[in-house]
């Protein structure tokens, strides 16, 4: 058993028995799309609080070269309702964390675009980064992050 | 069991060894040799001590609807002109020289001693396999980039083995990894705010002679 699998194990026995003494604690939850040439774009979406209050972070780098610093960023806030929360925790701990896909495993390939997620309570904390072309079997859990920030 | 020399055939002998010898025409000196990285490409690089000079020469074979004489010949135009220059190796100074041999791919099989680049109208990215060992992908428009310059001689510096020089933050930003590095051809292809374009530094040359048995 790996270190991500027992922590994984933790954590999810942790979800699964107590969820709300789970989301008591400080709570991250992380979508970040990054990579290429220099100068490439870059999306993050996190989910961070604890003890019931949860924001959303929607974070976009992109980078206009006729401007000074070339980097430009934006930035969006908004409430996360628990349960919205709770539901991607579920999928998260479900496939995401569960499997090992193809895409997992780096190769040669310099400037390559990356997907990386994170789940981290506390000090304990799982990571996934899948090299491009990304998962295709990864498009329910991608919705389901954009429609809950954008409370649907 | 041979006789022993008479007198006089000894006396012969050393006569012919006293004797002042032909002159030898001086010997071509031999050409450094040309080394390749262990995992591949068409990247040779050789060394010449004699008279203080590293040559770096790769062939890339260019396809894909955005792969015109035009883009070859600024792909060549732009390696050369960003990594030609000098280094320091033994105290003392090189130069560098960087020739690229740009082909256009025909009709026919692929160019097996080059290095394979696909440019492809449409297509935005940029990526390049490390040491030229498989494709590389470029934009049809990284050659007219005025805004990023050196777009194609950043990726012909993963071509040559080496690594970005940033890493990306959570937060969005790509932080360089030596933060005190200023117009790093590893980290940036934009000129800074003083117009000064990004170029390779000592450490660049050194990892890729390094990696190319040097």
């Amino acid at each position: 058993m790996t270190t991500q699998d027992s922590t994984l194990a933790l954590l999810t026995a942790g979800y699964r028995s107590d969820p709300q003494a789970f989301l008591a604690k400080p709570l991250l939850l992380r979508w970040w799309v990054h990579g290429g040439e220099p100068g490439s774009p870059s999306d993050v979406l996190t989910i961070e609080g604890s003890a019931g209050k949860f924001e959303a972070i929607y974070r976009r780098v992109r980078y206009d070269f006729s401007r000074s610093p070339p980097q430009q960023v934006d930035e969006a806030r908004r409430p996360m309702p628990t349960d919205a929360v709770m539901q991607l925790l579920d999928n998260m701990f479900g496939a995401l964390f569960r499997q090992r896909l193809p895409e997992e495993d780096g190769h040669d390939l310099a400037d390559a675009r990356q997907e990386q997620w994170d789940l981290q309570q506390g000090a304990r904390g799982l990571t996934k980064v899948f090299h491009e072309p990304f998962p295709t079997s990864l498009g329910p859990l991608r919705e389901r992050f954009v429609n809950s920030v954008r409370g649907r | 069991m041979a006789d022993p020399p008479t007198p006089t055939a000894a006396a012969a002998q050393a006569a012919a060894a006293s004797a002042p010898k032909a002159p030898v025409a001086a010997a071509a000196p031999c050409p450094p040799a040309k080394k390749r990285a262990a995992k591949g490409g068409s990247t040779t690089v050789s060394v010449d001590d004699v008279n203080h000079k590293v040559t770096i020469e790769t062939c890339m074979e260019f396809s894909g609807s955005g792969a015109t004489r035009e883009y070859a010949d600024a792909a060549k135009k732009q390696i050369e002109d960003t990594w030609s220059g000098t280094m320091t190796r033994n105290g003392r100074p090189y130069d560098v020289v960087v020739k690229v041999d740009a082909k256009l791919k025909g009709a026919g099989a692929a160019c097996p001693n080059c290095d394979p680049i696909r440019v492809d109208r449409g297509n935005a990215r940029m990526n390049q396999t490390l040491f030229g060992a498989g494709p590389g992908n470029q934009a049809a428009d990284a050659a007219t980039d005025a805004a990023r310059p050196r777009r194609i001689a950043h990726e012909y510096g993963h071509t040559l083995g080496l690594p970005d020089d940033y890493v990306d933050s959570p937060n969005g930003d790509s932080v360089p990894k030596d933060p005190n590095r200023k117009n790093n051809i590893m980290s940036e292809t934009w000129p800074d705010a003083e117009g000064v374009l990004p170029h390779p530094g000592q450490d660049h040359y050194e990892a890729v002679l390094k990696s190319h048995g040097w």
